[in-house]
């Protein structure tokens, strides 16, 4: 096989969790696939030198950003990518390099609960999926497995139907000194479960405790999706990094025939399969379906119901920044502590429920600065600094957010991105049942800084979570829906989609374990359809 | 604002204990002989690389400044146009005032009268120093520190620097242990 033309019965476009898990199971049934993937190829220890070397403090400056296959930037001012135009901005970030944006998640792998899956049918608002939560278990079961997820059985969870793959990553010395003085409030905790090794696992070290778990596990501990892009290429999948998929082609049926790619030297590359998945990431996925419009397809690839780039959701949440009175001496993984009280309840009929976790990370450059600011300086400031880094803690919310048919993207072919491709526009907004959520966590977070006898430094937000959701949603119906209940386009029987785009509503729960359980279902219902034979005929089951 | 003994006494006698004299400061800079200690380079009127190692331990009030830190800072800053000017001002008020056994006072004590721009370039210093981040509005903000940056050495022990230090499994479900 040549460079310039690819075949297999599946290509996947990108290579992140959805596309990694996705090839993965269908390389273990004997499927023969191939990985177009935008952006390069990374090294841990490459990666962890550059985030030492910039300045900036976010979760992406360590990783390439390249001109054929750019990303927004952290700090949207500095290389446009998206043209942020609602009166809220979503600071949606994600990369594009082999292994996707699992290279910088926080590592939480956290289920759905039956009712989030269920929350028009429960609480009279947002979208149900297709399919409830007991249809989605037993992938969630795997993707743990695959994953390596660490978690404690005895904590209050949504129905399993087997323990976590490890034991639970124990609670720092800050959460337990924390804990019972917010237990007595009423409020209740558990550890949230975490793909990252509390013992060796999978040929994985144990954690180290190094706490920079977002943006980068130094020590491979936190599961990223190389590992399973690793694992494929073991089993025969071709990984083709530096191939950016600009345009998927369709024939006079409506089937995919082909996707054509292009390489940082210009080259093409054109990829045939019997079968596309779509796996570019909740933002690069439907706007590759828009990219693609043709004569026939005029409004995208997809697109029957005009819902691909439209109803976008996040989780947005807020941060709240306090001093405690006696040193806590924040440490270790991210969080390992947080609470459910206030996800599930009737309120969720009028607001945004929310969950909160308080992070195991002191901000010494904040605390630095801003004793500096306030014009503290030598002999004293060592200690002032010290004295502030073990009393700082960081609580943040994780809110849930309505699909809104006015949130999304559209593409303005007037400007283009360094890659040449057009520059998104992105409407975002909240509404009255996100802004009430946010005033409640706000309460909350002031009512658990008395109750700590805390100084409350900021509370801070909305700000959002990178997880771009919605806009290729799952459904049974193809006038209101993108893809069919096992992430099957409605309109071209050999597309299917994984990842955020498709959620139909993601609860408080970051989406990556999700993600990871609908991708092994998608890949089982491929290799179900190709050894029947049935992708050329839409599925009715 | 506590006030530091740091005196000329004090300063030369750390330089006899580094076995540093004048013809040494004038023609060998005390980095590659030292590792890394430094202290105040007397008596020259250039803002020499030793002018620079001297103020910003004068500044911070750290005598054992990283020499490669030194040298990297020292590049970045005299870049600016006043940084000259301002190194030289800045050092021999500091140096004149300490002479006079006094403790050294506030940088923002008026007994320093420094000009506004001092002010500023000895706030900016200390900054760069403890932030290991440069920042200045005409010019793109830097990373010129990482674990060498001032504020790593005030959380010593109590907080493993990002990226590079860690505690072990399950360390941190105790507090560290401070060692005195």
């Amino acid at each position: 096989m040549s460079d310039t033309v690819v075949e297999a019965d599946v290509i996947i476009i990108g290579s992140g969790v959805a596309g990694a898990m996705a090839a993965y199971t269908l390389a273990n049934k004997g499927v023969k696939v191939a990985i177009l993937e935008a952006g390069p190829r990374i090294d841990r220890a490459a990666i962890v030198k550059k985030f030492t070397q910039s300045h900036k403090f976010d979760f992406s400056s360590g990783y390439p950003n390249e001109d054929w296959a750019p990303r927004p930037d952290w700090d949207p001012a500095e290389k446009p990518y998206f043209d942020h135009i609602g009166p809220a901005q979503a600071n949606v970030e994600y990369l594009r390099n082999v292994g996707g944006t699992t290279w910088h998640w926080s590592g939480f792998a956290i289920r759905l609960h039956p009712e989030d899956m269920k929350i028009k049918s429960t609480y009279g608002v947002g979208i149900d999926w297709p399919f409830d939560y007991a249809e989605l278990e037993p992938y969630y079961s795997e993707a743990e497995k695959e994953m390596g997820v660490s978690g404690d059985d005895k904590d209050p969870h949504p129905p399993r139907s087997k323990p976590f793959p490890l034991p639970p990553i124990p609670r720092s010395y800050s959460d337990k000194i924390i804990a019972p003085k917010l237990e007595k409030m009423g409020i209740k905790f558990s550890t949230p479960p975490a793909a990252r090794n509390s013992r060796a696992y999978d040929g994985r070290s144990q954690c180290m405790g190094f706490g920079t778990c977002s943006p980068i596990c130094p020590s491979g501990a936190q599961y990223a999706a190389v590992v399973h892009v690793n694992k494929s290429e073991k089993l025969g999948v071709r990984v083709l990094e530096n191939t950016r998929v600009d345009r998927i082609i369709t024939d006079a049926s409506g089937k995919i025939s082909e996707v054509h790619a292009k390489r940082p030297d210009g080259t093409d590359v054109t990829a045939r399969g019997r079968i596309f998945l779509l796996a570019a990431n909740g933002i690069e996925s439907p706007r590759l379906l828009l990219m693609s419009a043709n004569e026939t397809y005029s409004k995208g690839l997809a697109n029957s119901s005009g819902r691909v780039g439209r109803y976008f959701f996040e989780h947005p949440g807020l941060v709240c920044r306090m001093v405690m009175p006696a040193p806590v001496y924040p440490r270790g993984p991210e969080a390992t502590m947080s609470s459910d009280n206030f996800r599930n309840g009737d309120f969720r009929r009028t607001r945004a429920g929310f969950t909160f976790s308080i992070h195991n990370f002191a901000h010494h450059f904040e605390a630095t600065s801003d004793l500096l600011e306030k014009g503290a300086e030598p002999p004293s400031l060592d200690s002032a600094i010290r004295d502030r880094v073990v009393r700082m803690i960081d609580m943040s919310s994780h809110m849930e957010q309505l699909p809104s048919e006015k949130n999304g993207i559209t593409l303005d072919w007037t400007r283009r991105d360094r890659a040449g491709q057009p520059v998104m526009k992105h409407y975002y907004s909240f509404s009255d049942y996100e802004n009430a959520g946010f005033e409640a966590a706000k309460e909350t977070f002031r009512h658990i800084t008395k109750a700590l006898d805390a100084e409350l430094l900021s509370i801070q937000g909305p700000v959002t979570e990178h997880h771009p959701l919605g806009m290729a949603m799952m459904g049974k119906d193809k006038k209101t829906s993108v893809v069919d209940p096992h992430c099957r386009s409605h309109d071209h029987p050999n597309l299917f989609i994984v990842g955020t785009a498709v959620f139909p509503s993601c609860g408080m729960s970051r989406p990556t374990l999700t993600i990871a359980a609908l991708a092994i279902r998608t890949a089982e219902e491929i290799a179900r359809q190709l050894k029947k034979k049935r992708i050329n005929r839409i599925s009715t089951d | 604002m506590q006030k530091i003994g740091i005196t000329r006494r004090k300063l030369m006698k750390t330089l006899l204990a580094l076995g540093a004299g004048s013809v040494f400061f004038s023609t060998l800079s005390p980095f590659a002989r030292d590792g890394g200690k430094v202290w105040a380079f007397l008596g020259d009127s250039t803002p020499s690389l030793e002018t620079f190692a001297a103020l910003s331990s004068l500044i911070t009030l750290h005598d054992d400044l990283d020499a490669d830190s030194i040298a990297r800072m020292y590049k970045v800053f005299m870049d600016e146009p006043w940084a000259p000017e301002h190194i030289e001002g800045l050092h021999k008020k500091i140096i004149g005032a300490l002479s006079d056994e006094k403790k050294r006072p506030s940088l923002k004590d008026p007994v320093w009268k420094f000009t506004d721009g001092e002010s500023w370039f000895a706030g900016h210093l200390l900054t760069t120093w403890y932030l290991g981040i440069y920042y200045h509005e005409e010019r793109p903000t830097q990373r010129i520190l990482y674990e060498n940056a001032l504020q790593f050495r005030a959380i010593k022990g109590v907080m493993p620097i990002p990226y590079l230090e860690n505690v072990g499994y399950g360390a941190w479900t105790s507090p560290p242990e401070i060692k005195k």
